[in-house]
């Protein structure tokens, strides 16, 4: 997306104010040329003295105030985007040091960091300013770090610095939240009315004023000071922000709001749509160098479309050859682990062929190209993966996506194809993919759909005879489908040799000896992955004169319950759905009798979210025990965290449960 | 551009690549690789050849190349870093990949190669730099050439020879060319090989070459000693050296110390304001101990640990005045700051060079000069104290695991002495806890402990209290304390102010403490400190075995109240009872009134320094260990 202001929108739009409201013109200078209050240095005494956060007492710091002052000024040849930023911070506890006392701004290049300046003010009034500044470039980014000096617990430290973008479309986003208490966070902003953008809101919703500002403009050597009402956006006593296990991203709840440039309307003329249509953001993407050129320009895959060519005469049906040539990216292109993108990188497709390595975005396009020119429709789908947060249905922005997969229609089911890992067969995305919809990048019909998520699946069944020693003895089969099966051929792939499961049970059970370990199925993503083998395990029962202790279970899916923590403060997100099961069938010495077994159990939870049925029997004198576990709700809301925290214990507590036999 | 001139550019051009026309003919195939080299590789060094140039103490110019080839998808070469800093340029990097039969299929472009800053992990800016090259390419095998040139102008020592960088790395071919003036002779010191040198003299300089063959790879395997004991490598030294204008030699401690002493002294000044405030806070000491402890305590409670380095500052301190306004600075800058105040109230000290972590066996060794030091602590000498000036919370004169039981480098006016820091006893390392369960007839439970930590098991809490909020403590606590889910009711911990020890007290109830089955109930003995670190077996161990510190011992006792209505239907086993050099280990299981139990556990965890054949006489040991751990007793319901 490049489009260049040139110098006469200035003038339009200076002739805009001038005509319509003469007022305005001097606020925009003001904010153009004057020099911005801030409350740097003028701290309340009561802040000063302040030794805890009164809405939250065990904080180690609380930001204090978090102002922002996002302006739209000209530039030389177009329009610039400034963040005036000011904080402080009062740092409670020395723990709040290491987060705190060091501060690193980082700037990309179409960013500046104009000023900065930092100082420590302690609870005496000593005030210690940031002398040192260390500059660092690290690739296209440019960091500016810098230590608060002089630190105690109850220092108040304080930053200002002044941002300027030429990213115009997307103005700086505005967190109010941290992973601390805030206080009063505001954000200030001065847009020229003809810049129009849409606002996208996060979390809790700020509350809006009219704020006065004030500013100070030096003419003929005279301060001369202004006040001027600009939109204020604000919200008081912000708890922290904490991560969490099962949840995607924070980002997702972090009270925030960003922005997107919608309308540029000038004097005399129709206003300019930025923010297109869905259909004119597919028309833009779909003409991009480095997405849809990619595409449609045979010169840029012809190397792989000459691979792939043979691939295709072997294959007889549609399917098939779909098949052939995702098999033939991911095996011969490598992913460059978290490089997710939704253009390229390389300079084009065939490149990044060469360099066998890719991001996520390339290797799919490597797989739309090719199939396109064998005949087969395939369509971008683009995904804003988990860790990148919810997608936004309403609006077309193009930064909400983060990555690129293939999509297939004509096929007897719809193909979602994500290349880069070979162990992952044709619909089976990346998890990171799975956030519920993707948005296909079609010229005629661009839309929105649903992206399935796939399920994993365990099963295990074993058969077990137990020796009047104590000695277990017996077979297990492990059978894995959809993820299951790709992390366990990803394991095995490791290690060949059975070593690390080996080592994964000896554990548990350090004298297990495993005997004729074999697998099934290790080079084709299509089938189940299986694992077989004998083993046994001495002194697994324990002994006394006439009774004898067993504890079936060995190994369980949820070994330990994955939510220990007390209270919930975001929801519970599972990336798949789950369903596994294990069987165990156990023979009992002859000389024993059954005396206890453990009782069965049956969780369901609302709407069959999760399930999980556990029965134990007696069968002929053999004990047969069947778990089933299922997960098909994949988001838990915070107050259903209760629920499903006791889901899993009880299934926990199922494993330690013993069967006791007695001597006939 | 004239016709002509264009013309004479392109016949130019043309030449050029005729001249260095690329060797078309296989490059490393990978069938060439000898079988015993290939076998449980990962990768294998098919050759590497460096030279390393020395013009004076300061200039030097370092020519590498290597070519690995690559056999399996996960190994260790995926990242290459060329290191650089003010005194040295980085040119001719220059990358290559070739496939398995040898054809060249690629050339690494510019926009491949990154110029970064250098990440120490603890400095918030260095102004030392790399070139980071990726090694990847999509599909095995493959073979990666790199070669680069680095020019010095100033020195702060020699690259060593490490011959074989890597586990599961084999070398086919590795050489090493090292010149210098003669005058200049470096040092060099073998480690874990008899190779030597050739060495040739010119009327100029002095030139020796290593070259190595045919190195299989060596498994890495749990438990064994730093690769740096095991691989193969040459440590070598500088006799003189320059950088920054400042002169040195390595040729021995004393000399490399005297250089750091030259460096590093007169900066150790504070303010008027400062030298009262330090009498005026050890006016009313009566000894030196508490004079140090005073002003320790101080150090610790005012400044803090921030790393910033800069130029020579990886050996230099920053001047005791910057700490004092600061408040902040590395180990070197706040170990001075501590010797500038200890001056006022004069008590002498004395700057020490140590390599801190968890390998103490790799501090350098007396007879070999080299600069291989990462920290910075300070000794002082009439008290025989040492002091870790970095920490908030250590009590006076503990240094704790990072820096005991070490050679380290005092840096005195005399020059380098190399001595030893106090190892801490294993009868040091304890843990004493006391529990009370209360059992219920669901299964449920609560439970109360009280504990003393003593030595190294004591310092990561203490560290942790001190450092993170309660909520993070509390959440690492949950995540060490191995129990079903629990609700903790109380939890405290008090570092103790003098001596290295922690009280750690918790009360927590668990809704699942013992399994039921029918009318028995299943009670672990030892849920909440069981031992696992059984290794897991393996076919044939090739490395020794060695498990370093000091060793730690445990003493816990367990009161169970059962409840109401029931009795023990079966203690399985009564006591425990293992001895061996590795350490030792009793448990005793007892009935005690109408409704208790007590389980007693004693457990000593000796160092470890075996060969590799004894692999299993010290798995089994830990086997017995972890297994009576898991004990039980069974509870019956009273007919």
């Amino acid at each position: 997306m490049s489009v260049s202001f040139k110098p006469i929108l200035i003038i339009a739009y200076l002739l805009v104010n001038t005509i319509i409201v003469e007022a305005q013109i001097v606020s925009f200078l003001v904010a153009g040329l004057g020099e911005l209050e801030t409350p740097f240095g003028k701290v309340p005494k009561e802040d000063l003295q302040m030794t805890s956060y009164f809405m939250d007492t065990s904080a180690v710091a609380v930001i204090l105030l978090d102002n922002g002052f996002l302006s739209l000024e000209p530039a030389a040849s177009s329009w610039e985007c400034n963040l005036i930023s000011f904080q402080r911070i009062k740092l409670l506890k020395k723990a709040a040091f290491e987060d705190f006392g060091k501060r690193i701004i980082t700037t990309q290049g179409h960013e500046k960091l104009v000023s900065v300046k930092a100082q420590t003010i302690n609870p005496d009034g000593t005030i210690t300013p940031v002398k040192d500044f260390f500059n660092e470039t690290d690739g296209a980014l440019l960091h500016k770090k810098f230590v608060f000096p002089n630190l105690q617990e109850g220092s108040i430290i304080e930053l200002e610095y002044k941002l300027k973008s030429k990213n115009i479309f997307e103005l700086y986003p505005w967190y109010f939240q941290s992973k601390v208490p805030v206080h009063h966070s505001e954000l200030v902003m001065d847009l020229p009315p003809m810049f129009e953008y849409m606002y996208f809101f996060k979390g809790q919703s700020p509350k809006t004023d009219l704020h006065t500002i004030r500013k100070k403009l030096v003419i003929d050597n005279t301060p001369v000071y202004d006040t001027i009402k600009y939109n204020r956006y604000y919200l008081d006593s912000l708890s922290a922000m904490r991560p969490e296990r099962f949840v995607t991203t924070v980002d997702n709840y972090m009270s925030s709001v960003k922005f997107q440039l919608r309308y540029i309307r000038q004097l005399y003329q129709k206003p300019e749509k930025i923010l297109h249509e869905w259909k004119d953001l597919a028309k833009e993407l779909l003409e991009n160098k480095k997405l849809g050129h990619q595409l449609n320009n045979r010169r840029n895959y012809d190397n792989i479309w000459r691979g792939v060519k043979p691939l295709l005469e072997k294959a007889v049906t549609k399917e098939e050859k779909i098949r052939a040539v995702y098999e033939y990216i991911s095996k011969n292109v490598a992913w460059i682990e978290d490089d997710f993108s939704i253009f390229t990188d390389a300079p084009n497709l065939d490149e990044a062929f060469k360099r066998k390595r890719a991001n996520s975005g390339e290797l799919n396009m490597m797989l739309i190209a090719s199939l396109n020119e064998a005949g087969i429709k395939a369509t971008p789908l683009l995904v804003s993966t988990i860790e990148h947060g919810f997608p936004n249905k309403e609006y077309p922005m193009v930064k909400q996506f983060n990555h690129l997969i293939c999509y297939v229609e004509d096929t007897e089911k719809p193909l979602f194809l994500d290349a880069g890992n070979i162990h992952r067969p044709m619909n089976l995305p990346r998890t990171s993919s799975l956030n519920g919809a993707g948005w296909v990048l079609d010229k005629n019909n661009p839309r929105w759909i649903d992206i399935p998520t796939p399920l994993s699946n365990t099963t295990v069944a074993s058969h077990f005879i137990l020796q009047k020693n104590g000695t277990l003895k017996g077979e297990m089969s492990l059978t894995y489908l959809g993820y299951a099966a790709m992390e366990e051929r990803m394991r095995f792939e490791q290690d060949k040799n059975h070593e690390d499961f080996k080592k994964m049970w000896s554990k548990d059970f350090p004298d297990i000896i495993f005997d004729n370990i074999t697998v099934l199925h290790t080079d084709t993503a299509y089938l189940p992955f299986k694992r077989m083998m004998n083993c046994s395990i001495s002194d697994f029962a324990v002994l006394t004169d006439n009774l004898m202790y067993v504890k079936p279970i060995l190994k369980m899916s949820f070994d330990e319950n994955p939510f220990k923590q007390e209270r919930r403060n975001y929801p519970v997100e599972f990336p798949f759905p789950i369903q596994d099961s294990l069987e165990i069938n156990l023979t009992i010495p002859n000389n024993y009798n059954i005396e206890d077994l453990p009782k069965d159990l049956t969780l369901i939870l609302p709407n069959d979210g999760a399930k999980f049925i556990y029965t134990c029997e007696n069968v002929n004198d053999k004990i047969r025990i069947k778990i089933v576990i299922n997960i098909n709700q994949l988001r838990y809301k915070v107050e259903e965290y209760d629920k499903i925290k006791s889901f899993f214990n009880q299934i926990v507590d199922k494993k330690q449960e013993q069967i006791v036999l007695k001597k006939k | 551009m004239t016709i002509k001139a264009l013309f004479v550019l392109t016949f130019t051009s043309c030449w050029l690549t005729i001249g260095f026309a690329e060797n078309t003919s296989p490059q490393y195939p990978i069938d060439e690789i000898p079988e015993n080299l290939k076998k449980d590789a990962d990768a294998v060094i098919r050759t590497e050849e460096q030279t390393f140039e020395v013009e004076s103490p300061a200039k030097a110019t370092h020519r590498y190349k290597i070519a690995i080839s690559i056999l399996k998808k996960d190994h260790a070469w995926s990242d290459f870093t060329v290191h650089y800093n003010q005194w040295s340029k980085v040119t001719n990097i220059r990358a290559r990949f070739y496939d398995a039969t040898g054809k060249l299929i690629r050339k690494l472009e510019k926009d491949e190669i990154n110029d970064r800053a250098a990440y120490d992990g603890v400095s918030i800016y260095n102004d030392s730099r790399f070139k980071h090259i990726v090694n990847t390419y999509g599909v095995v095998p493959y073979t990666f050439e790199l070669e680069y040139e680095v020019k010095h102008v100033g020195l702060r020592g020699y690259p060593d020879w490490d011959i074989q960088p890597q586990y599961a790395t084999a070398v086919q071919h590795s050489e090493y060319t090292l010149s210098t003036p003669l005058s200049m002779r470096p040092l060099f010191k073998n480690w874990n090989t008899q190779i030597k040198p050739e060495e040739t003299n010119s009327s100029k300089t002095t030139t020796l070459k290593w070259a190595a063959n045919g190195i299989e790879p060596v498994k890495s395997e749990p438990m064994s000693p730093p690769a740096a004991r095991v691989l193969p490598w040459v440590a070598i030294s500088p006799a003189e050296f320059e950088v920054e204008g400042k002169q040195g030699r390595m040729t021995d401690w004393m000399t490399f110390g005297r250089f750091l002493y030259e460096l590093n002294k007169d900066r150790d000044k504070i303010s008027p304001d400062l030298q009262a405030k330090v009498k005026e806070m050890t006016a009313s000491a009566k000894t030196n101990f508490e004079k140090i402890d005073t002003l320790y305590h101080y150090m610790q409670k005012n400044m803090r640990y921030i790393s910033v380095q800069l130029g020579i500052g990886g050996w230099q301190t920053f001047e005791a005045s910057y700490v004092e306004q600061n408040k902040y600075g590395d180990c070197k800058a706040l170990s001075n700051f501590m010797k500038a105040m200890l001056k006022v109230v004069g008590i002498e000290s004395v700057l020490t060079v140590v390599r801190a972590g968890d390998e103490r066996e790799l501090s350098p060794s007396e007879d070999f000069c080299s600069p291989a030091f990462n920290h910075m602590i300070l000794h002082i000498p009439s008290e025989n104290m040492w002091l870790e000036c970095t920490s908030t919370d250590a009590p006076t004169g503990y240094l704790s695991d990072f820096t005991e039981g070490r050679r380290v480098l005092l840096i005195t006016r005399e020059g380098g002495k190399m001595v030893k820091t106090p190892t801490s006893a294993l009868d040091k390392n304890t843990q004493v806890s006391k529990t009370d369960i209360v059992l219920t007839e669901s299964g449920s439970a609560t439970l109360k402990n009280g504990a003393i930590l003593r030595g190294a098991l004591h310092d990561s809490w203490r560290q942790l209290v001190t450092n993170v909020s309660k909520e993070e403590f509390q959440k690492t606590f949950v995540n060490v304390l191995k129990l079903p889910t629990y609700t903790i009711k109380s939890l405290d911990a008090k570092p103790d102010q003098k001596k290295p020890e922690l009280a750690l007290n918790y009360e927590l109830s668990m809704e699942k403490y013992a399994s039921k089955a029918g009318t028995r109930l299943f009670v672990p003995m030892n849920l909440h400190n069981p031992f696992d670190d059984t290794p897991s077996p393996t076919e044939k161990r090739n490395l020794p075995i060695e498990i370093g510190g000091d060793g730690y011992a445990e003493n816990d006792e367990v009161t169970f109240t059962m409840p109401e209505g029931y009795d023990v239907e079966t203690i399985p086993t009564k006591e425990f009872d293992y001895k061996s050099e590795f350490g030792y280990y009793k448990a005793t299981i007892e009935r005690a009134g109408d409704n208790k139990l007590v389980y007693k556990r004693q457990l000593e965890i000796r160092p470890v320094h075996i060969a590799a054949d004894r692999f299993n006489d010290l798995r089994d040991f830990y086997k017995k260990i972890q297994q009576a751990d898991t004990t039980k007793v069974i509870l019956k319901k009273k007919a």
